[in-house]
């Protein structure tokens, strides 16, 4: 009998084709919606949220905006809620403890095992620890904030703190990621839609550069309090501190004052040295997402309205539930609550690779 | 990047005539803050939201109305009418939030996203960015029942009020709507003719470009 030979690289490929037909009929991917506020909450899960991401109302989120975020009594009755339909809730304890000040965040912990949500997300190694050690049924996510990009950080998260999911940082492309998968089978979470930072989460300095806080451990970037708009005739300045951030001219979209997007003179012209004011979505590639290997995808903008959360949410529900995925994408008006109101799919796909 | 059809009642001439009148002022003042009072009482995770701001003034511009409303941060929340910009800005505001009557009001209600608002231009700010966020959290944190936290009526007569309260709703876009054919029939004839004027412009002045490069060839030459 004859038995064909086959070349490694056709094997390998036998062995993606098996684990992406796989992963193709696994439950379709997990939509993680952002609340900051119950009423937010409330309209991500009447929306289609499969999770509500949420955070204390303080410093121990990465989202400590003044007037945001929820009280225990508040996300208590937001678990009710949600629970009543079927939708988890996780708690974003985002942020690194402050030297003197670590009681902030085992209370937040204490809180959250309290009240008895679905998973906590948490970025800081200490608390890591300290949470695996105090509560070791409490289910933990591992924030983007922690930055764990390659197989070796995720197996380490895994085997230390047994870590079940990942949020990975928007660094990497789709195979990166597939390769990822395949070598840890972590429960991966990637952000899918909103705003993109300049890439180095949970490393940047250049809010605490500026105003002397940082998203890292004050769970603030570009502080609110150090936000100044001016209008200039028609024009619009933005400046952080005492950083001139950006000067948009009457029939440009405004944008985020923060440093990463700013438009800065070099070689005598105005340019965006960082990164451009868009926002990330990748609602046409969550099918190669899916094949990819994650099993959820998160909702960036827990600091924006109920208005962005329902729209965001209702038109990701549509997506994950049409039978032809991303194909046919439901006609949305995402465009125009994006921040600078245009959209890329990051580096999920690089083109100038 | 929104309708602002419902709002077009708003612009006849009788209601311009009317925003004008002290009295109205007075009544419209009282209005806003018997509501203010009755959605306060059904969330009071508002003023907590704002414990931090107390004695804080804010200034709310309408781009669109004759007055202005001042909004001191106060446990409990009353607006104060002004007549003119000067009278306002006395009161020295910690912050003014500028944007349409429609904007602010679907903002208020949690239709429409705040940034979204502020990236297309159509909402401006000025002053202490934190009171304007918090404010924002603050009224985006809520879900008003306008029949039930506002009219509050007996339990058996809810589901009547409400359905009076659609109707309205609906009554008013349908006018407004009317009203927005009626504009756009009689303005349209004027519009067509303003684009004839400016192609006619375009053209005239890529004419002039050329013409201008061709001299400044015949004098080099």
């Amino acid at each position: 009998m004859c038995v064909p030979t086959q070349s490694a690289e056709t094997r390998k490929y036998i062995k993606l084709f098996i684990q992406s037909a796989i992963v193709m009929n696994t439950p379709s991917l997990e939509l993680v919606c952002p609340a900051g506020t119950p009423a937010a909450l409330k309209d991500a899960v009447d929306h289609g949220a499969d999770a509500v991401y949420v955070g204390f109302r303080n410093e121990t989120n990465a989202r400590n905006f003044p007037g945001l975020n929820f009280s225990a009594d508040e996300l208590a009755e937001g678990i009710t809620y949600a629970h009543a339909k079927s939708c988890k809730v996780f708690v974003a304890i985002n942020t690194f403890a402050r030297a003197g000040a670590s009681h902030l965040w085992h209370q937040a912990l204490f809180d959250a095992e309290r009240l008895k949500v679905d998973a906590v997300i948490l970025a800081d190694l200490g608390l890591l620890h300290y949470c695996h050690r105090t509560y070791p049924n409490l289910r933990k996510h591992l924030s983007v904030q922690a930055s764990a990009s390659n197989v070796e950080s995720i197996r380490f998260y895994q085997k230390a703190f047994n870590v079940k999911r990942m949020v990975l940082p928007r660094v990497l492309t789709v195979s990166e990621i597939a390769n990822i998968y395949h070598k840890t089978h972590a429960e991966l979470e990637v952000f899918a839609f909103g705003g993109l930072c300049v890439m180095a989460e949970g490393r940047c300095a250049l809010s605490s550069y500026a105003t002397g806080k940082s998203p890292n451990t004050s769970g603030v970037c570009s502080p609110a309090s150090h936000v100044h708009y001016e209008k200039q005739g028609e024009k619009l300045i933005s400046k952080l501190g005492e950083f001139t951030i950006n000067v948009f001219e009457s029939h440009e979209s405004a944008g985020y004052p923060t440093l990463c997007k700013g438009r800065f003179i070099a070689n005598g012209k105005p340019l965006y040295l960082f990164e451009e004011p868009v926002s990330l979505n990748t609602i046409s590639i969550l099918d190669k997402l899916k094949a990819a290997g994650v099993c959820a995808i998160k909702i960036e903008g827990r600091q924006r309205g109920r208005a962005y959360v329902a729209e965001v949410v209702r038109s990701f529900r549509a997506a994950l539930d049409n039978p032809e995925g991303s194909l046919l994408i439901p006609a949305t008006q995402l465009s125009t609550i994006s921040e600078g109101q245009t959209e890329t799919v990051g580096s999920y796909e690089r083109g100038w690779r | 990047m929104h309708s602002k059809s419902t709002a077009s009642l708003l612009y006849t001439p009788f209601f311009s005539v009317l925003t004008k009148l002290p009295l109205a002022h007075a009544l419209l003042q009282t209005l806003i803050n018997r509501t203010l009072l009755k959605i306060q009482r059904h969330h009071p995770g508002i003023a907590e939201r704002l414990s931090e701001f107390h004695g804080k003034t804010l200034l709310i511009e309408f781009s669109d109305l004759p007055f202005y409303l001042l909004l001191p941060i106060e446990q409990s929340l009353k607006v104060r009418i002004i007549p003119n910009r000067s009278e306002a800005l006395a009161s020295e505001p910690f912050a003014t939030v500028r944007s349409e009557l429609y904007s602010l009001w679907q903002l208020f209600q949690g239709k429409l996203d705040g940034d979204a608002l502020f990236f297309s231009r159509d909402l401006s700010i000025d002053g202490n960015t934190e009171l304007i966020v918090a404010l924002r959290n603050a009224l985006d944190g809520v879900k008003i029942d306008w029949v039930k936290d506002v009219f509050n009526p007996p339990q058996i007569l809810i589901p009547l009020f409400k359905k009076t309260f659609n109707f309205g709703k609906f009554v008013s876009l349908q006018l407004s709507g009317d009203l927005k054919r009626i504009q756009n029939t009689v303005l349209s004839p004027v519009h067509k003719e303003l684009d004839k004027l400016s192609h006619s412009t375009d053209q005239l002045a890529e004419r002039m470009t050329a013409l201008e490069k061709q001299t400044k060839r015949g004098v080099r030459s």
